[in-house]
């Protein structure tokens, strides 16, 4: 038995009210909450350790640097990396960033296809469009289908197409808007077969931010060239992420950033750089106190244990899709029910729906008045939105601490824009 | 019945002023929120001296604020000269909405109307 009380109460946040009533706070998809872990981790490192790391021949700067690389090969090995893979970015944005110009600008040219979905989020979207404006490489987009699912024929089709041109395909795991989980281990195998027949080096790139939250994540066995993830959707503090690299590759790749802590021997006109691969890619003073909190996070999440996380997640999205689809005026968006009954529902995370006559802004600031905070708009994701025929929607999302009760609160609001509105 | 939502607000939103499209206008602006996903398109009939906006029509999809906010404006704004409107204040359209305070994330939705009226074309 997942016992999320249990947990609510390591979430010092949680015990809090706004408009007077109790929070109950569905808008983890857009940051999570953190325990107590998490910031008494960040207060000690800052109380008692605070110093930059490397090169300081003192007691606290041996500290630090013991706490920066014991925080990266804990946050490595929760994703089933090694800490040599792990590169570390302010969030997912920055992680397609990195890729876009570290890799893309040197690999690809205006013969090559960019692979890109249309359920993804603009952070997976405009770095590649970016790149393709540099280099006039060519732009394909994988659609999804009436249910909210990628469209793997479609795919399958647009790989053939591309041939020996496909460069790059870049995917989210699980989508922010949709809830949908991408068969990624699935496309990984579709795109060894593809990089055998055409001989090419294909790269594929994963946006695992939402994914990372609610799935066990084996960054070995998924075969991906490039998984991004942010710490603070998973229980972890702001502004700090990571893009795995499978060693061999990340090898191949020219720096990110340029400056402190990434050089080999500088002079005045010219600087050669590192080979050790963490090093090369930690440009200037590290956020170590970030890297220490989101280790605690990991570790808080480890402890649960991720299959526990996710099992429970799927429980909170099954329920929130049967108790919405009671109510006559919404429609939800993306999968509410398995491709095939004997699978399972593919949909993780989040729930986003549509009031039928009020907008999704007035949905939530009603919603927000009975203490329930929830996310409204496009969520990032314009094509998908205009694909759907809707300019906005609202979105409640989860997070192990969410209880079946706060879904009743969730409904119990949502039977107030009824009264408010009339529809 | 909510307080966010008084009835002169649910009013306007449920019968807008002014709403419509113009067909010979002698401007039109339009304006977009685009986190929200609300578009607005304003038409206007001008003075000889395009220097008084003599009617307003106006178009557009958004939240009950944006568009009750619009609803206001075009009451306010018909007849004034630009000088004028410039001077319509948040407050105003606050109270003829019968709000007394806007939270940071609706302020746009409240400006988009008068916002996309007074946009230098």
């Amino acid at each position: 038995m997942f016992n999320a009380e249990a947990y609510r109460r390591d979430f010092p946040i949680l015990s809090r009210q706004v408009h007077g009533q109790p929070l109950v706070y569905l808008d983890n998809a857009a940051t999570s909450q953190k325990p107590q872990a998490v910031i008494d981790a960040i207060v000690e490192y800052y109380t008692q350790h605070n110093a930059n790391v490397h090169r300081g021949v003192h007691q606290l700067s041996d500290e630090s640097t013991t706490a920066f690389h014991d925080s990266r090969r804990v946050i490595a090995e929760f994703f089933g990396a090694k800490p040599s893979e792990l590169v570390i970015v302010r969030n997912t944005t920055e992680a397609a960033n990195l890729v876009a110009r570290s890799w893309g600008e040197q690999a690809v040219t205006a013969d090559d296809v960019l692979l890109l979905s249309e359920m993804d989020h603009h952070s997976n979207l405009v770095p590649w469009q970016q790149l393709a404006a540099k280099t006039q490489a060519q732009i394909m987009v994988v659609p999804f289908t009436e249910t909210g699912r990628l469209d793997m024929g479609r795919l399958q089709q647009l790989l053939t197409e591309a041939g020996a041109r496909l460069k790059l395909v870049a995917l989210s795991h699980v989508s922010n808007a949709l809830g949908t989980v991408n068969p990624i281990a699935e496309i990984a195998e579709l795109l060894a077969d593809h990089r055998h027949q055409y001989q090419v080096s294909t790269r594929f790139f994963v946006d695992g931010a939402q994914a990372a939250p609610h799935l066990p994540i084996e960054f070995a066995k998924l075969g991906v060239d490039f998984y991004a993830v942010s710490a603070h959707k998973m229980l972890g503090p702001m502004g700090i992420g990571a893009v795995l690299i499978p060693e061999a590759l990340l090898a191949e790749l020219p720096p990110f950033l340029y400056g402190g802590g990434m050089i080999d021997v500088v002079t005045t006109h010219t600087a050669t750089f590192i080979d050790d691969l963490e090093e090369r890619f930690t440009a200037g003073t590290p956020d170590v106190a970030g890297l220490v909190g989101w280790a605690a996070a990991c570790q808080y999440l480890a402890k649960i244990g991720m299959s526990q996380v996710a099992k429970y997640d799927v429980e909170l999205v099954e329920l929130t899709i049967q108790k919405l689809s009671q109510l006559p005026a919404i429609t939800i968006l993306g999968p509410t029910k398995p491709e095939k009954s004997d699978q399972e529902l593919g949909r993780v995370g989040s729930v986003s729906f549509v009031y039928k006559g009020v907008h999704s802004h007035d949905v939530s600031q009603i919603l927000d008045s009975v203490g329930v905070a929830v996310r409204s708009g496009h969520h990032c994701t314009m094509p998908l939105h205009v694909k759907l025929g809707v300019a906005a929607s609202t979105r409640a999302s989860f997070q192990l601490y969410t209880t079946p009760a706060e879904l009743d609160v969730l409904v119990t609001g949502l039977e107030k824009v009824k009264a408010t509105f009339g529809v | 019945m909510s307080d966010l939502y008084p009835e002169e607000l649910l009013e306007m939103a449920r019968h807008p002023h002014h709403f419509g499209q113009m067909s010979d206008p002698d401007q039109v602006k339009t304006g977009l929120n685009a986190s929200c996903g609300d578009d607005m398109t304003v038409y206007l009939k001008l003075s000889a001296d395009r220097q008084q906006v003599v009617d307003i029509l106006w178009s557009g999809q958004g939240c009950a604020i944006s568009q009750a906010a619009m609803s206001v404006v075009a009451d306010l704004a018909i007849g004034k000269t630009w000088a004028e409107i410039e001077k319509i204040t948040q407050a105003e359209i606050l109270a003829e909405l019968g709000l007394s305070e806007i939270s940071p994330g609706r302020i746009k939705c409240l400006l988009l109307g008068i916002s996309t009226l007074t946009r230098e074309v």
